[in-house]
């Protein structure tokens, strides 16, 4: 008998019996992005957890959207990766993702069939967690998830249709997953309040970082502040991140007028969404519109350069599970003040190695902006310490190995 | 939530796979879709064109990078 994915039934019993092997080899990634098609942080981590895997041994094998102009077939620092076309035009996006899923399937099936089948299929969020199910049922491949947010808490509530089916398979993905994966404390106790998860069944296991971008560029540091308006002797205040209520920028930009008033400074955001025409609004309310500079998505080096020539980032979200741009901030060497909210107030501890303020609150972002801003040996100690932290405790290698291990707690 | 028609007509040429020049859709097809249906969108997609959101190929309209990563950040 024959499944979708065109295995028999021999084949799934032969990969599960394959599966007996406490240490998995093959591993099929799903995810609904991986670079260049950045869409936010998902991409990142798939991206640094495969390469990371395939330095201890494993074969890793991404399914992934397409991105016009990079190869359906490509080998990346020893990870494959397959880029899916999604054929058909979909009325909505929640379709969209379905019929992704059924493509993303197909393609699975084939590569089955290729390389004899999966160890473990590692879903990244529910976005691709249909696919994960079917691959999961019809080749006998354990299935283990991560949980990048929650939709509850990134809408503000489950408050449509659309809402109610998301938070629906993030239910799933807990209930069908071995093991699920969530990036800090706070989510694990939010997943485990949300969908009742017994406490052993989630992990939490960071995100890393690739600091060697930061390590390798040399940017010119009066060339590229110029490039953005700022002036040699004016403070560069940097907001990188999604333009989505999410993310808190709007903030930022109210708490910006306070700040000006003490220092000489301007305001960089880079990144772009929906909230886009509103935050310009805003800042031109302000009064200070001119000290504020959108420069919609940068490419990655160019991120990298202004990071490296900021005098400090802000990071207002208002939800955040992990908060990887933090990590960057400080490999960058570049102070960081964020919100005390959920990964972020995990990764920074306060006055030592960045500086937390309350989230949707201008008056204490502006104190915190101030606080470094105000006092450089404080700023000099933060970035020291951070430097430190980010070098203990957030490298992709220390991450594959704890996602190994998730691998072969589920195998036993 | 509700989001301006800009943002609709993004993840509409999204929904739809016109994320380059050979998947090009019409304005037509666009129109077809619930959000947009009966909607006077000339004008914003002159503007996502302007912004380098949107590129127009002989009448047929498909997303720059710009525009793909902008529709879909709603939702990563």
């Amino acid at each position: 008998m024959s499944g979708d994915l065109g295995l028999s039934q021999q084949d799934g019993n032969a990969a599960l019996a394959g599966n007996k092997n406490k240490s998995p080899k093959k591993i099929l990634m799903l995810s609904w992005e991986y670079p260049p098609r950045i869409i936010g942080g998902i991409s990142r981590v798939v991206e640094g957890l495969s390469k990371a895997l395939t330095g201890l041994g494993l074969e890793v094998h991404v399914v992934t959207n397409d991105m016009p102009g990079s190869p359906a077939e490509e080998v990346d620092e020893g990870v494959r990766i397959h880029r899916v076309r999604v054929d058909t035009p979909a009325p909505n996006f929640h379709t969209w993702v379905l019929l992704m899923n059924h493509f993303f399937a197909k393609r699975v099936g084939i590569l089955a069939r290729e390389i004899g089948g999966f160890d473990i299929v590692h879903v990244h969020d529910w976005l691709v967690f249909p696919c994960g199910v079917e691959t999961r049922n019809f080749t006998g491949c354990p299935m283990v998830s991560t949980l990048h947010s929650l939709e509850y808490k990134r809408a503000g509530g489950i408050n449509s249709p659309e809402g109610q089916m998301i938070e629906s398979f993030e239910w799933w993905i807990t209930y069908d997953s071995g093991i699920v994966i969530v990036c800090s404390g706070s989510m694990k106790e939010d997943v485990k309040w949300k969908f009742k998860v017994p406490d052993e069944k989630i992990w939490v296991i960071p995100i890393g970082l690739n600091k060697r971008k930061f390590l390798q560029a040399r940017p010119d540091w009066k060339a590229v502040r110029s490039k953005y308006g700022v002036g040699d002797s004016e403070k560069l205040v940097l907001f990188v991140g999604r333009l989505t209520h999410q993310k808190g920028c709007e903030y930022l930009i109210r708490a910006f007028p306070s700040v000006v008033k003490f220092f000489n400074a301007k305001l960089v955001i880079v990144g772009d969404g929906y909230q886009r025409g509103e935050l310009e609004y805003i800042a031109l309310t302000t009064g200070e519109g001119w000290r504020i500079k959108f420069t919609g998505f940068l490419s990655d080096s160019d991120v990298v350069d202004l990071m490296l020539c900021s005098d400090l980032m802000v990071i207002p979200s208002v939800y955040e599970p992990f908060g990887v741009v933090a990590l960057e901030g400080m490999a960058a060497g570049i102070p960081v003040v964020a919100s005390n909210v959920d990964g972020l107030g995990e990764i920074i501890k306060h006055e030592y190695s960045g500086i937390l303020v309350y989230p949707r609150d201008p008056s204490s972002i502006s104190w915190g902006i101030s606080r470094v801003l105000g006092d450089p040996n404080l700023a000099r100690t933060i970035v020291e310490n951070a430097k430190r932290e980010v070098d203990k405790k957030y490298t992709w290698e220390a991450v594959a190995q704890l996602t190994l291990k998730a691998y072969e707690q589920t195998l036993r | 939530m509700v989001f301006p028609l800009i943002e609709e007509i993004l993840i509409m040429l999204s929904n739809l796979g016109a994320v380059e020049e050979d998947r090009a859709v019409t304005k037509d097809a666009l129109n077809q879709s619930e959000k947009l249906r009966g909607k006077s969108i000339d004008e914003d997609v002159k503007r996502l064109i302007e912004t380098g959101y949107v590129k127009d190929h002989n009448g047929r309209l498909y997303l720059t990078k710009a525009g793909l990563f902008r529709a879909l950040s709603r939702f990563s």
